[in-house]
């Protein structure tokens, strides 16, 4: 019975409204498909953050790390001396690059510096069972030996003993590969652009002498991990992360955490804007077929039957869009998946290098759960008033509809709830920073729901507020009427109008969160590089995501040697900058040391938020006492105010620091701290440098200057010469990759948006057919009644554009300037040109107008005599 | 020459699955400012015949001209403005715009035309106050009972003067005291305007106000 419903009723309504079908289905299924791969994305990443650990960490029980830049190598011996401890394995991991990279397109390549006879025990570097080292003898024997991935020689055309030249703390050396590993353990985990050092040689060449970066432990059977666990952190402090594999999972995927929260927030908006598609035609179909129903009651069709009818045809509908969104989200996932790894990387310093979206049952059933669940929500309330319907209504007259019968009361009232919602969300957020401590990160999430609940409740009753004003102009009679047509039906209207809001506010909000952050930043990259007359030197690779080979302080000599360095009285010529990230409070920050430039220098590379740029320098530079200065997000954080005292945990114990300043920078989103490299030296007992920055003579140009020295340093040194403007692109490219995925969501939402307000448009045309056709035969043209329903779209969509921006303009300044300052880690400031909005109102324009071409072509060519007869 | 000649009118519905012809070729005159009545069975084709001399659809075969001039050769646009300036039409369903006032509703055909409220609120009031409404004319259709809303279409069918109105079943949806007084109102108005009126009904004692009565069957006059 159920299924012969289904087939005589269910199925042929889809087949009678073909277009409309259609338009639901594509709604559905991109909305599925967004929030899918999204969850694919986020699934992808957190698997490739675990096959890291995994790999990294093999068959150890414990891993020893510190902030991921090494720690003396005493260490060592003592955890070696505690009870419990099969085995410490030692290891260094040195990013270096064997090809130039001025791009930052394939990375560096990772060299690991490694017990060559223990480090099997924790680690698997072979799969094949063929020998790792043919000739062990003189492998151990040559110091330019080293081991590479068979799947990168391969890709390179190279083989065994055949040499590769790297950049070292000795200058650029070859290298001879003596050794092939297969791509398991950690080659996979690096997609084989790794390559292996003995661990002595790695310390020696890349200048780590003294130094560890980890240490895997093996534990015996016998004694419990916890214990050891515990002992090993009261031996080493807290500077120290003694972790099991599922600890160093859950440190890494915190790290991605606040990214992915907000990429699955936008996602589920893209599935709302989808799911409003479904609740209308819901909607429509059961008022449309009253009649239908009540004639099916008439001939003794029980509430189980009604339920099917409708449940069969729209469950089923969901559920076959479903199915198209599922493999769509696996394909936008596969589309975006590198440029999210190359974005989430340079950001958070993680290393996502394999993303592999798997796709997998339980993904398939959350689509199609997601599907069924949304569909049986829109049911619930039109079903419920279609179970009312009396068998009379059948053999009723066709019912004379005048509309206005419709109060906007309801509406009324779900605005002023929004107005009320959106000023929580504005008082909630603005004050979240002085009841941080009750309500702490995760309330922030909170915010951007009931911001965005607030737009989708106020925006409705604003737009028919808007039109109702607009009518008391003094307006042309095509105008008026379309005017008086948008408001006879204040709840279609409504919502409608819901379709273009929703879509047009995530436009809105995410392009004002990127034009924000991107100006925030780029202004402060602007700042801090336009020194005059000065370049960067560093090795090939990107400095932005930390992805360069840091460099020996040694070389600043050499570089002094070179043409036109600028000798001048009270600055010097050629200074290193470290970058390093450094754990407080468990907690991952930069750290930028730097060398004193001289206060001729002006130091240009401060961006101060309060005071002289001349004074934070004297203060970072002092001799007298260890100074800082903290970017703005870091001082928060610790609620601490330029004068106080800052304590670190450094490698030589725990120090204290006067904060000699608060500044504007960006370079990691959780905060940065400058000191001088001299204090750091002394703490961190690390020579190297990240890059140096060269003042030449102003009688030079910077690009002449590279030109000049840029060429030799690059061949025979393997070091790049860039302008200081480099970095501020670097950072802008970081920033687009990591807003690739928001910036497709906006714009798939905002079609699906286009797509409810065509389906709404067309819908609202249908149920005007029989109007449309009176007022035609009594004399409207065609071309009238085009123009009629296009005013009535662009009017409609126009006024949902201004509505639009009059919610969400605030809401966007209240999440830029503190929910997602929070949530993201960066104190950006609010954004939002008069030329953003000029472009956003012509998409917004253009939408209205391509939503309302179709349903006007269809109105401009209905057959008079059917129209009149239409019931 | 007739005001209204009709020759060898055809019409045929093609449907997928068959033709069906309703209209077998029908011939007929009408003079100018004559009431006649269309009656016949239920899908005899008077609403069909009815909006052909409309112009709201076009024959399969045969010929319809209204004063002389052949509306089968108007273009679709032709043919709106023929009905805007010359034609008036009166539904069972009174088909009011429920977003316009009465006044409004009136005045559309002339709104359409272009001209302004301020030019045609004039002879709109005129007609709306011979059709005894004139304290209604701010009210909207839902306002009004069923025989306002009918004397509303029917100042809306007049308001142009055309030479022609064609009225389907007007009083179909009216009680009988309601119906009587629409077509006396009617049959006075055409005749003082000189106005031909051609009305569809089935009810005999409202074809007993025409001058002539017509019966149509099966697609054909008998
Ligand atoms: N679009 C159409 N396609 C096929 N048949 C139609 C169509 N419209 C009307 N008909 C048929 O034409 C016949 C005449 O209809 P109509 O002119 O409305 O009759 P009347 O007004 O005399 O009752 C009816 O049998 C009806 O079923
Ligand atoms: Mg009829």
């Amino acid at each position: 019975m159920f299924f012969n419903l289904f087939r005589y009723f269910s199925l042929r309504y889809l087949l009678l409204n073909p277009f409309r079908t259609f338009l639901t289905f594509l709604g559905v299924s991109l909305g599925i498909s967004l929030f899918l791969s999204i969850l694919l994305l986020n699934d992808a990443t957190l698997r490739s953050l675990d096959a890291n650990v995994e790999s990294m960490t093999g068959k150890a029980d414990l891993t020893i790390t510190s902030d991921g830049m090494g720690f003396e190598d005493s260490v060592l011996e003592k955890v070696k001396g505690l009870p419990g401890i099969k085995a410490a394995i030692p290891l260094i991991i040195n990013y270096a690059y064997l090809e130039e990279d001025p791009t930052g397109s394939t990375g560096p390549m990772i060299f690991l510096g490694i017990d060559l006879l223990k480090d099997s025990s924790v680690r698997e570097y072979n799969k094949t069972g063929e020998d790792i080292i043919p000739d062990p003898l003189a492998f151990l024997n040559q110091a330019d030996s080293i081991i590479a991935t068979r799947s990168w020689v391969k890709e390179r055309g190279l083989e065994l003993e055949n040499t590769v030249e790297l950049l070292t703390k000795q200058g650029v050396k070859n290298f001879a590969i003596r050794g092939l590993v297969d791509d398991v353990g950690p080659a996979k985990a690096f997609n084989g652009r790794m390559a292996i050092m003995d661990i002595d040689a790695a310390r020696y060449n890349f200048g780590r002498d003294g130094l560890y970066d980890r240490i895997d432990l093996i534990l015996d059977k016998t004694v419990p991990v916890a214990s050891v666990q515990a002992q090993l952190k009261g031996l080493l402090g807290s500077r120290f992360r003694v972790e099991d594999k599922e600890e160093q999972s859950v440190s890494m995927q915190q790290m991605v955490k606040s990214i992915q929260d907000v990429s699955g927030m936008l996602g589920l908006i893209a599935f709302l804007v989808g799911f409003l598609i479904i609740v209308n035609t819901v909607n429509t179909a059961i008022s449309q077929r009253r009649k239908d129903i009540g004639s099916l009651r008439a001939f003794g069709a029980g509430n189980s039957h009604i339920v099917a009818l409708f449940a069969g045809e729209f469950v089923f509908l969901s559920l076959v869009s479903s199915l198209f969104g599922c493999w769509l989200g696996v394909l936008f996932a596969n589309g975006s998946a590198e440029q999210m790894a190359a974005g989430m990387n340079a950001t958070l310093l993680t290393n996502v290098s394999s993303m592999e979206i798997i796709f997998t049952v339980e993904h398939l059933l959350k689509g199609l759960a997601l599907g069924f669940v949304s569909s049986s929500a829109a049911l619930v309330y039109p079903l419920y008033k279609a179970l009312q319907i009396h068998p009379i209504e059948a053999i009723k007259p066709a019912t004379v509809d005048f509309g206005l019968h419709q109060r906007p009361r309801n509406l009324v009232l779900f605005g002023y709830l929004g107005f009320v919602l959106l000023i929580l969300t504005g008082a909630g957020a603005v004050s979240s920073d002085a009841v941080e401590a009750l309500q702490g990160k995760e309330v922030q999430p909170l915010f951007l729901l009931t911001g965005l609940a607030g737009i989708v409740m106020a925006g409705p009753y604003l737009v028919l507020l808007f039109l109702s004003n607009l009518q008391r102009l003094p307006l042309p009679f095509l105008l008026n009427f379309s005017l008086a047509n948008l408001l006879k039906n204040p709840a279609r209207t409504a919502s409608t109008s819901i379709h273009l809001s929703l879509g047009f506010s995530l436009v809105i909000i995410v392009s004002a969160i990127n034009v924000s952050f991107k100006s925030t930043i780029i202004t402060w990259a602007n700042a801090i590089t336009s020194t005059p007359n000065a370049v960067n030197v560093t090795s090939w690779g990107s400095v932005s995501g930390l992805q360069v080979q840091p460099l020996h302080e040694s070389l600043k000599e050499k570089l002094l040697q070179l043409p036109k360095v600028l000798v001048a009285e009270r600055r010097n010529a050629v200074n290193g900058i470290r970058i390093v990230p450094v754990t407080i409070s468990g907690e991952r920050f930069m750290l930028k040391a730097f060398d004193n430039p001289g206060p001729a220098s002006r130091y240009q590379f401060i961006d101060p938020i309060e005071g002289d740029r001349m004074d934070l320098g004297r203060n970072l530079f002092d001799p007298t006492q260890d100074q800082v200065l903290m970017s703005e997000t870091m001082l928060s954080k610790f609620k601490k105010r330029p004068g106080d005292f800052f304590d670190i945990e450094t490698p030589a114990g725990p120090k204290r620091f006067r904060i000699g300043g608060n500044i504007r920078e960006f370079a990691s989103p959780n905060g940065v701290i400058y000191m001088t490299r001299d204090t750091y030296k002394k703490y961190w007992k690390d020579p190297l440098v990240t890059l140096f920055t060269i003042a030449h003579s102003p009688e030079i140009t910077g690009k002449a200057y590279i030109d000049l020295v840029g060429p030799g340093l690059n061949q025979k040194e393997h070091l790049m010469v860039n302008l200081p403007s480099k970095i501020g692109e670097e950072v802008q490219k970081n920033l687009n990759n990591n807003m690739a995925m928001s910036d497709s969501t906006k714009w798939i939402a905002l079609f699906i948006g286009t797509l409810g307000l065509l389906n709404s448009f067309l819908i609202g045309i249908l149920q005007r057919f029989r109007e449309l056709g009176c007022i035609r035969s009594i004399g409207m043209t065609r071309g009238q009644l085009l123009v009629m329903i296009l005013t009535e779209s662009v009017t409609l969509g126009m006024t949902g554009i201004v509505v639009a921006f009059l919610l969400t303009l605030p809401v966007g300044y209240v999440w830029v300037n503190w929910t997602l300052s929070r949530l993201l880690g960066w104190k950006v400031e609010f954004y939002f040109t008069g030329q953003d909005l000029l472009i956003l109102s012509v998409i917004g324009v253009v939408v209205s107008l391509s939503a309302g071409i179709l349903p006007a072509l269809r109105a401009s060519r209905l057959k008079l005599r059917e129209a009149l007869a239409y019931e | 020459m007739s005001f209204i000649e009709v020759r060898d009118l055809r019409k045929t519905y093609t449907s997928s699955a068959q033709d069906v012809e309703i209209l077998k070729g029908i011939n007929l005159d009408i003079a100018k400012g004559e009431f006649v009545s269309l009656m016949g069975p239920s899908g005899a084709g008077k609403s069909t015949f009815l909006q052909l001399l409309g112009a709201l659809d076009r024959p399969t075969g045969g010929e319809i001209r209204i004063d002389g001039k052949a509306i089968g050769g108007l273009s679709d646009h032709d043919l709106t403005i023929f009905r805007r300036r010359h034609l008036g039409f009166i539904f069972q369903f009174f088909n009011l715009m429920p977003t316009l006032s009465v006044l409004e509703n009136v005045a559309l055909p002339c709104l359409l035309d272009g001209r302004r409220i301020s030019e045609v609120r004039k002879p709109a009031e005129t007609i709306l106050t011979r059709l005894g409404l004139s304290h209604r004319l701010d009210h909207r259709p839902h306002q009004l009972s069923g025989g306002e809303m009918q004397r509303v279409a029917i100042a809306r069918a007049l308001v142009n003067r055309p030479a022609l109105i064609l009225a389907d079943e007007p009083t179909g949806n009216l009680d009988t005291k309601n119906g009587k007084e629409v077509l006396a109102i009617l049959k006075d108005l055409v005749s003082e305007f000189q106005t031909t009126l051609i009305m569809v009904t089935h009810d005999k004692s409202a074809a007993d106000y025409a001058d002539r009565r017509i019966h149509m069957q099966d697609g054909v006059v008998v």
